[in-house]
């Protein structure tokens, strides 16, 4: 019996050391900031930055909470008060998934406009004018295909379809209002089967040959690396999808220096820029926190 | 071999964040396991005298065990948000199955000669529970947290979707950025853990069979 309990008596000792430990680093309130954001190396590039101005220019401390992969868990986590801060989100997704607009305006400010009011009115969320760049869906296939098919745009897939194997995000086959079922209605083309995946798994596959086109994200780098065709959206399907930080209004009250702060970051990074960035992490597989430093550096934002 | 060099070096470079993402790991791993235990056990001990209750126990504990351990983690996320605990609650989920129907059927398969004997020598039930049931069970109960173990390490690198970290947190990185030295640095670290974590409670379970020696020997 002494033995066994002993035993417990050790494992227990143990475990809270360890409970101990983590517990001290994980929580803390008071005058945590937490940036919420997903793992791709956009979100992370860009919650960085949020977090190296953020410990800059307030005494606040700034703190990532990463992989929440869909904007529902994010908004969840923001009306909860779990994250304060979203680094990225985007218009036409927030207008479809979290304000549930059916037929979201294609003009770019105007839809723009629609989100900052809905998210205002609903969500009690602040949601800042754009970085400056847009990161859209675009349907992608190897150049050999496109070649072969003649594909330049989205309209010319029809006849092909249901030959066609489609990779998308996991999110997109369920999207309401911009995902798959609208797309069929829009276009009426419907793919002969489908497969969703973690969205970094899609230009593997599409170059592979695993799948013969895919819904890649504009602002990826790998669409060059890859050497994949882009697809136009001839019929202005897909809404607007401007870049911009989010954070929750009472944070703001509380904090109204903050606002200043993360406004500086607006309309400084482009579609471009924001391409070289995620080259640099993706392909140059630099650390996203240096990416970051070394750009609000360069914009002379960081001393 | 190359990748193998540059996932090596990687580690190297981002100890201190590979350190941390593996205590995490390990944190809630171990916790899923110690509650599921904590909760586990006397069930089963509860199981064995209540015939209903063990049919409606283990109903309830197979059908956890079915659900997709994402989905069952971001419905335990609408309730308890993101974090450390809804990620163990998760895992105490998944590790009241081995650790329950281990339990049960250990204790379940202990020799009705032993108890008749331990009965005849005047023990009360307390008595009969901890000094001739448990002991004899004690080997298919380890086995049951071995297996719950090694489950939860599995099942902890989803935990990064809800904000838990973990060594999902760089799989998933490395996944989103095409990168098989994080997919890699993340995974190789996990599955040094389960293999450890199991040899360590296989000793364990050694000793324990050292002690139901020493317990029949009395």
């Amino acid at each position: 019996m002494k033995r066994i309990g002993s035993f417990i008596i050790a494992g227990l000792l143990l475990f809270s050391v360890i409970t101990g430990c983590s517990q001290s680093g994980a929580s803390g309130s008071g005058d945590v900031v937490k940036i919420g954001s997903w793992s791709t190396s956009e979100h992370l590039i860009l919650a960085h930055m949020i977090k190296l101005l953020i410990e800059q220019d307030t005494k606040l401390k700034p703190e990532i909470v990463e992989g929440l992969t869909s904007t529902p868990v994010v908004l969840k986590a923001m009306e909860n008060n779990e994250i304060q801060i979203s680094a990225v989100r985007y218009v036409g997704t927030d207008l479809s998934s979290s304000l549930k607009i059916e037929n979201p305006p294609r003009d770019p400010d105007e839809a723009l406009k629609m989100v900052q009011e809905g998210m205002q009115e609903k969500y009690d969320q602040k949601f800042f004018p754009s970085y400056g760049f847009e990161n859209t869906y675009v349907f992608t296939v190897r150049q050999d295909l496109a070649d072969k098919l003649n594909l330049q745009k989205v309209s010319d897939v029809a006849p092909y379809a249901k030959d066609l194997h489609l990779g998308t995000d996991n999110a997109w086959l369920e999207r309401p209002n911009d995902g798959y079922p609208a797309f069929k209605k829009a276009y009426g083309i419907e793919f002969g089967k489908t497969s969703p995946m973690e969205i970094g798994l899609v230009y593997k596959a599409v170059s592979n040959k695993d799948v013969d086109i895919v819904l890649a994200y504009s602002t990826d780098s790998r669409l060059k690396e890859y050497q994949l065709k882009t697809l136009e959206d001839d019929k202005k399907f897909f809404p607007p999808y401007q870049a911009a930080p989010v954070a929750r209004n009472d944070l703001l009250k509380k904090h109204p220096e903050l606002e200043d702060v993360i406004s500086k970051l607006v309309g400084q990074i482009d579609t471009e820029t924001m391409t070289v960035l995620n080259y640099q992490a993706d392909i140059k597989k630099v650390q996203p926190a240096e990416i970051a430093k070394n750009f609000l550096k360069e914009k002379g934002l960081l001393k | 071999m190359n990748t193998l060099m540059d996932v090596l070096r990687y580690m190297i470079n981002d100890w201190e964040n590979i350190l941390t993402i593996t205590g995490e790991h390990l944190y809630m791993s171990l916790s899923g396991v110690v509650l599921a235990a904590i909760a586990g056990v006397p069930t089963a001990v509860l199981m064995t005298r209540n015939q209903k209750l063990a049919v409606s126990v283990q109903a309830v504990v197979n059908m956890i065990q079915t659900i997709p351990n994402l989905a069952l983690l971001l419905i335990v996320m609408i309730f308890f948000g993101l974090g450390y605990t809804t990620a163990i609650i998760a895992l105490i989920c998944y590790s009241l199955l081995p650790i329950i129907q281990n339990t049960y059927t250990g204790l379940q398969n202990v020799d009705p000669h032993l108890i008749e004997a331990g009965k005849g020598m005047g023990m009360t039930p307390m008595q009969l529970l901890v000094k001739v049931k448990i002991p004899l069970a004690l080997p298919v109960m380890m086995a049951g947290f071995r297996v719950a173990t090694v489950i939860c390490i599995g099942v902890a690198t989803i935990a990064t979707f809800v904000g838990a970290g973990g060594l999902g947190q760089l799989i998933f990185r490395g996944i989103l950025s095409t990168d098989d030295v994080k997919i890699l640095a993340g995974s190789i670290p996990a599955a040094c853990l389960a293999v450890g974590v199991d040899f360590l409670l296989k000793w364990v379970e050694k000793r324990s069979g050292f002690y139901l020696h020493k317990v029949r020997n009395e």
